[in-house]
């Protein structure tokens, strides 16, 4: 019953499985931290010298484009006040050492520090990729109790139906959305960042084809699971299907599940874009595409900082709850 | 939802009743003229046809037969646990003195647990793997609204204590994975049993334990029947029926093909299935006797065939294996010894059989034998030139190579050893490629040689493997490791896997091949009776050592350590084929041994 | 019947028998003809009417991407201010965009490039994931764990974050989308296929070589290497689908395909614009990014449960 080989059969896209380590409890999440640490420094580290390839001058950038035309002293200014005149491997330990307190540096095109510009898009993408999380799950598990298992038309259903959300682009389902029910029907309000109503439909946008990746894992799981012995055994004393399937399948399908949502959070806030652009809200999203574009590198870095460490946080959590959930990962480790 | 239906002109043909019990007033069961049939998209399947069954309380009934006889659905329509497309129709179906015809879902689940304990094979994924076996205890006596908690926690310990686990404030608060084969399997028996069901049904609930756990489930089921429950259990081993059945139902095909009480029909089959199911059970008396009714293969078709060269000595021993010791990395920096300090000589021509209980490192000592496992320490010759070993011992992967053809694997699990990319034909044309042995020319009429060798027609040459039965699957596995013309067959539990009949003629054939070829084979089982059968020496295994070596006439009939003596006398044998011989007692359920 | 013979024909697994709760339809029992035409008869038989559809509507779509004058006559980059935003009409099956366009030409004309980016990510992808990942199951602890760190590190930057920091690198447009998302995909197909090595190098069959006699070259080429690429063809399948997904995403945010254009990414971006007055200007693209999607996926799923069965 292994869960991270029936991860990787079931779903195509890359979905990490949580690496379970022996150890107690503690043990394993202090073990985990560590490991967790190095990753986020190579990802900065990573990051910040392939960003070094960017083609073209970021002095050109920080003055405003090739049409500046400056001349060598301001040239020379620029590099100073950036630190661009300095080695690169210097840069980079002093990079290491701005983020160690904090500090992302400035922003080539905004000219002020990073987290001023970053610091106000943090929550919003944050709640919307935390709601879009929500709808995720409970489309997937409304789809999964409800129809495995309940015959072959409503099985089928389900099926066909997680299969086309899944396939869905999530921002034409954010444009239908907003046309339907901003637009026509008026129920939302069409664009911006205004309270949970203006949430609603951007984390749709996001969570509908998650919810197709969610629920298709774990119908598999729980199909599985409903083949088990154990379920047999629980019918058998007398338990209710429902009860059956709350109170036992459950519990072993939603473990990929589990999985495959720590990589769907940090993945949700790099996908957030779409939705941040259809419904023109503030994020990282929006912040990191458009740095991207206009080759602000140190907003760039930052937002990969923010993301990795995102991912980082909640794949320790998942873990966590893993054990929660399979406490036999504690005793043997590797079985989970 | 199962279609349960009253079928009038199955009543009356009823014919299995055994005797002396049916109609009987205060009968647990009455079950006349049942058919059972699943609705599937290529049309029904009828599995269970014109069975008639009964059951007085303080009884046990056995249903015995090989796979796909029917019996597993049979034991769950006696608790409307069938698949949701199954029809269920009968003349009388009464379980409990209720007509189970007319049992609405709920009605069947106010019965299920309370007044019908059932009971599965394998506690290890029979019981929720992710829950403590208190919670799956006490999940019954919820279903069942027994109120109050610590009520219901004395109870569970309780049902536990009865079930013969002690400290059962311990296990309650462990889960199935953390428990040994035997208390899982105990608690899994309690779950069933803590509302104290007059029925209880039984599905193999000893088949994958080791004997000496096996005989204490044993004991334990008779304590039920004994309290005056209901017992009906399945089986395909007819000794495990012999001392716990009271009544016998053996099915074929769906049908009862004879029954009646349980020591006359052991004793004294009547119909020809029965009595080449008895036949065919490998055991100590049966030796030499050909199990099955098939004709012995002919090797005469091999014998044409040039022979390899090989280094293999005509005179030294096949395998003289020395101190091996092999041991892996356990929890915590301490390492787990798997095999400790074993030697033994297998003589060429004969058969030297390794048993012992799971973990015991037969099947350590089986691959170092066959050089895939580098041992800790130790050597292992083969055919008289170093095979394995360390330090001045030590055989490079490339040395071994060449001789590898000299010895071959056949596994239990045969499909697995085939590269799923292969046909049949191809599984064999490649080895014969592997051992360079003939032309790619006449490799195909080779191949299709050594399949009738082992009793297989040429049509199955393009067939792939998955579309084989158990018995042909292992069938390719040996004219596959025939191909390479061995001298030393590695049989690791080659037959584990197999229906009792199709397992008599694998072993049948195993022995035509030894006679014909001269074959030496190092046979490993845990099955005592198979091991008795073909082995003429014996290795006896306990925790990674050699307990006991001999003969097998010396093994089995004076063994020397209480081990061996434990092991011995925990398997369940059948009475005697003479009814006067047939003792009612069942020596040696009394075996203790902390699990 | 005799014991004694041992069933000739393939036993079909009993309905209710072995694993509880089980279903006769689930394990099928086998015919026996033999045969390639048989072969491809039993196939089609058991295919369900659901992949029979995607499969026709996929075929479609492939008609489209490679002749797709076969299915209009109208040049999509044909420019008519007069008759912009026309509804849907049987002159303009999908209606015509703001500058005239016949949507319907360029919805057919996008088809090529759309399949071809996914395709192409998709090679991409599992090049550079089968190379670390098959090359991580093979190799010893060393160089193993040090391609597992690395992939691990790469996870780090989920979703679209890696392929976005390839465009950062290597600016915008269509080779470097398909090169970005390809890149973006390489760390999953990475660890799946160093699981799926480890798999294979674990099975039975790889033992059985070695006992054979067979060397290490012999064994990693002619066993592990075919039977680890075996899947490859129906992972790639089910891979396109999700890649045209991520590709017209980056044409979306203008990191891909740039207008004029025909990209259905970059056509749904130039509709959303006018989504108010001209619903069909992105809709109609955004359907058949779905529909590429979906059937890639519905026939790759299929094509792997028949691979599994045969397993």
């Amino acid at each position: 019953m292994s869960t991270a080989t029936q991860t990787a059969r079931t779903s195509h896209t890359e979905i990490p499985r949580t690496t379970a380590t022996a150890g107690s409890t503690g043990q394993v999440i202090l073990k985990r931290a560590a490991g967790s640490l190095f990753v986020l420094w190579a990802a900065v580290t990573l990051t910040f010298f392939v960003l070094r390839l960017v083609p073209g001058d970021p002095v050109t950038t920080i003055l405003g484009g090739h049409s500046a035309a400056p001349s060598a002293e301001t040239v020379a200014a620029v590099e100073a006040q950036y630190g661009l005149d300095q080695p690169v491997l210097l840069q980079y330990v002093n990079y290491l050492a701005g983020l160690a307190t904090g500090n992302f540096g400035t922003s080539y095109v905004f000219k002020v520090p990073v987290l001023d510009i970053l610091g106000p898009q943090i929550l919003p993408t944050f709640q919307l990729a935390g709601l879009a999380l929500v709808f995720a799950w409970a489309i997937a598990l409304a789809f999964t109790l409800l129809t495995v298992g309940r015959g072959r038309v409503l099985d089928g259903v389900g099926r066909g139906i997680e299969v086309f959300f899944a396939a869905l682009p999530p921002f034409w389902v954010g444009i239908m959305l907003a046309v339907v029910f901003a637009v026509i029907l008026g129920w939302f309000p069409v664009a911006g960042d205004d309270g949970f109503k203006s949430l609603v439909l951007p984390a749709l946008a996001l969570g509908i084809p998650l919810a197709g990746f969610i629920a298709q894992v774990t119908r598999s799981s729980f199909e599985e699971a409903l083949a088990q012995p154990f379920v047999l055994s629980a019918r058998a004393r007398g338990l209710s299907d429902l009860a059956v399937r709350v109170g036992h399948a459950l519990r072993h399908a939603i473990l990929p599940g589990l999985t495959l949502s720590a990589w769907a959070v940090g993945s949700l806030v790099s996908s957030a874009v779409v939705a941040e652009i259809i419904f023109a809200r503030p994020g990282l999203g929006r912040s990191l595409v458009d740095a991207i574009i206009n080759r602000d590198l140190p907003i760039t870095l930052a937002v990969v900082f923010i993301i990795a460490t995102v991912y980082i946080l909640v794949n320790l959590v998942v873990d966590v709850l893993y054990r929660v959930i399979d406490p036999r990962t504690n005793d043997k480790g590797a079985g989970a | 939802m199962t279609d349960y239906r009253t079928n009038n002109d199955g009543g009356g043909t009823a014919s299995a009743v055994p005797a002396g019990s049916a109609g009987e007033a205060n009968s647990l069961l009455n079950i006349e003229g049942l058919n059972v049939s699943f609705a599937t998209p290529r049309g029904t399947v009828d599995v269970v046809k014109d069975v008639s069954l009964a059951l007085a309380p303080g009884k046990a009934l056995a249903l015995v037969g090989e796979s796909g006889s029917g019996k597993t659905v049979t034991a769950r329509t006696l608790v409307g646990l069938n698949a949701a497309n199954a029809k269920v129709n009968a003349g009388r179906l009464e379980v409990l003195g209720r007509n189970a015809l007319k049992l609405g879902e709920r009605q069947w689940r106010g019965l299920r647990g309370k007044d019908i304990g059932y009971v599965l094979q394998d506690a290890l994924v029979s019981l929720d793997p992710l829950r403590t076996v208190g919670q799956e205890i006490d999940e019954a006596l919820r279903a069942h609204g027994v109120r109050g908690k610590a009520a219901r926690l004395e109870r569970v310990h309780q049902a536990l204590l009865d079930a013969g686990i002690p400290d059962p404030e311990v296990r309650a608060k462990q889960r199935s994975g953390e428990l040994s084969g035997g208390l899982r399997q105990r608690a899994l028996i309690a779950q069933a049993t803590v509302l104290n069901p007059q029925l209880v049904i039984a599905d193999e609930p000893t088949t994958a334990l080791d004997a000496t756990v096996q005989a204490q489930i044993l004991e334990l089921l008779a304590g039920l029947k004994e309290q005056g429950r209901g017992l009906v259990f399945i089986s395909h081993d007819l000794a495990v029926v012999s001392h716990l059945a009271d009544e016998v139902a053996v099915m074929q095909g769906g049908r009862i093909v004879e029954s009646g009480r349980a020591a006359e029909v052991l004793s004294n089959p009547r119909h020809e299935y029965t009595r080449a199911l008895i036949n065919a059970i490998p055991t100590g008396a049966a030796k030499g006797r050909r199990l099955s009714a098939g004709a012995p293969v002919s090797a005469a078709s091999l014998s044409g065939s040039p022979g390899r060269a090989t280094e293999f000595s005509e005179t030294a021993p096949a395998i003289v294996a020395r101190d091996l010791v092999k041991s892996y990395p356990g929890p915590g920096g301490t390492r787990r010894t798997v095999v400790d300090g074993v030697s033994f000589t297998l003589e060429r021509g004969r058969t030297l059989g390794i048993v012992g209980e799971s973990g015991s490192g037969k099947s350590t000592t089986a691959r170092i034998a066959l050089g895939l496992t580098q041992p800790d320490a130790g050597s292992v010759t083969l055919g008289g030139f170093a095979w394995s070993g360390t330090g001045a011992d030590q055989v490079s992967e490339e040395q071994r190579r060449r001789h590898r053809p000299d010895i071959q694997l056949v596994n239990q699990d045969p499909l697995s050893s085939f590269d799923p990319r292969f046909s049949v034909g191809r599984v064999i044309t490649d080895a014969l490629e592997a051992g360079s042995i003939g032309t790619s020319g006449d490799r195909t009429e080779r191949a299709v040689t050594l399949l009738d060798q082992v009793g297989l027609p040429p049509s199955l040459f393009n067939r792939r493997p998955l579309t084989l039965s158990g018995g042909q699957r292992q069938r390719v596995a040996i004219a596959r490791a025939l191909a390479l013309q061995p001298r030393v067959l590695l049989l690791d539990e080659p037959v584990s896997a197999l229906d009792v009949s199709i397992q008599a003629q694998v072993l049948d054939l195993l022995a035509d091949l030894q006679s014909q070829l001269g074959l030496s084979y190092l046979f490993i089982s845990h099955d005592l009776g198979v091991i008795h059968h073909v082995s003429d020496d014996v290795l006896v295994m306990k925790d990674g050592k050699v307990v006991e070596t001999g003969t097998a006439a010396d093994i089995f009939t004076n063994p020397q350590t209480d081990y061996t003596r434990q092991l011995l006398a925990a398997v369940p044998e059948l009475p005697a084929r003479e009814p006067a011989a047939h003792v009612a007692a069942a020596p040696g359920l009394t075996v203790k041994e902390a699990s | 019947m005799s014991v004694a013979l041992e069933p000739t024909t393939t036993r079909t697994p009993l309905p209710g028998g072995g694993q509880p709760g089980n279903q006769p339809d689930g394990g099928r029992g086998r015919t026996r003809t033999t045969g390639l035409l048989a072969a491809v008869l039993r196939g089609l038989r058991g295919t369900p009417i659901g992949v029979w559809i995607a499969a026709a509507v996929l075929a479609f779509l492939v008609l489209a991407a490679v002749v797709p004058s076969l299915l209009t006559v109208k040049d999509p980059y044909i420019i008519d201010p007069a008759g912009a935003f026309t509804a849907p009409n049987a002159e303009h099956l999908f209606g015509t965009d703001q500058n005239g366009r016949d949507v319907f030409s360029r919805v057919i004309a996008g088809t090529g490039q759309s399949l071809l980016l996914g395709l192409a990510a998709t090679a991409i992808g599992l090049v550079l994931g089968g190379l670390l990942g098959i090359t991580a199951g093979v190799s010893g602890k060393w160089l193993d764990s040090a391609i597992c760190r690395f992939v691990e590190i790469l996870f780090a930057f989920p979703g679209l974050l890696l392929a976005l920091i390839v465009i950062a690198v290597s600016g915008t447009g269509v080779v470097t989308a398909a090169i970005a998302v390809g890149v973006g995909t390489a760390p999953g197909y990475a660890r799946m296929l160093r699981t799926q090595t480890l798999q294979v190098i674990a099975a039975p069959y790889v033992e059985t070589a070695r006992s054979l006699g067979r060397s290490r070259q012999h064994i990693l080429w002619h066993t592990i290497v075919p039977n680890v690429i075996r899947p490859l063809f129906v992972l790639a399948t089910l891979g396109v689908g999700q890649a045209i997904v991520w590709a017209s995403s980056l044409s979306f945010l203008g990191l891909g395909a740039q207008p004029p254009a025909a990209e259905w990414g970059a056509m749904l971006a130039d509709g959303r614009n006018y989504i108010q007055i001209a619903w069909w200007i992105a809709a109609f693209p955004g359907i058949f990014i779905t529909l590429a999607a979906l059937t890639t996926t519905v026939v790759g799923r299929h094509l792997q449960q028949r691979l599994e069965a045969e397993v």
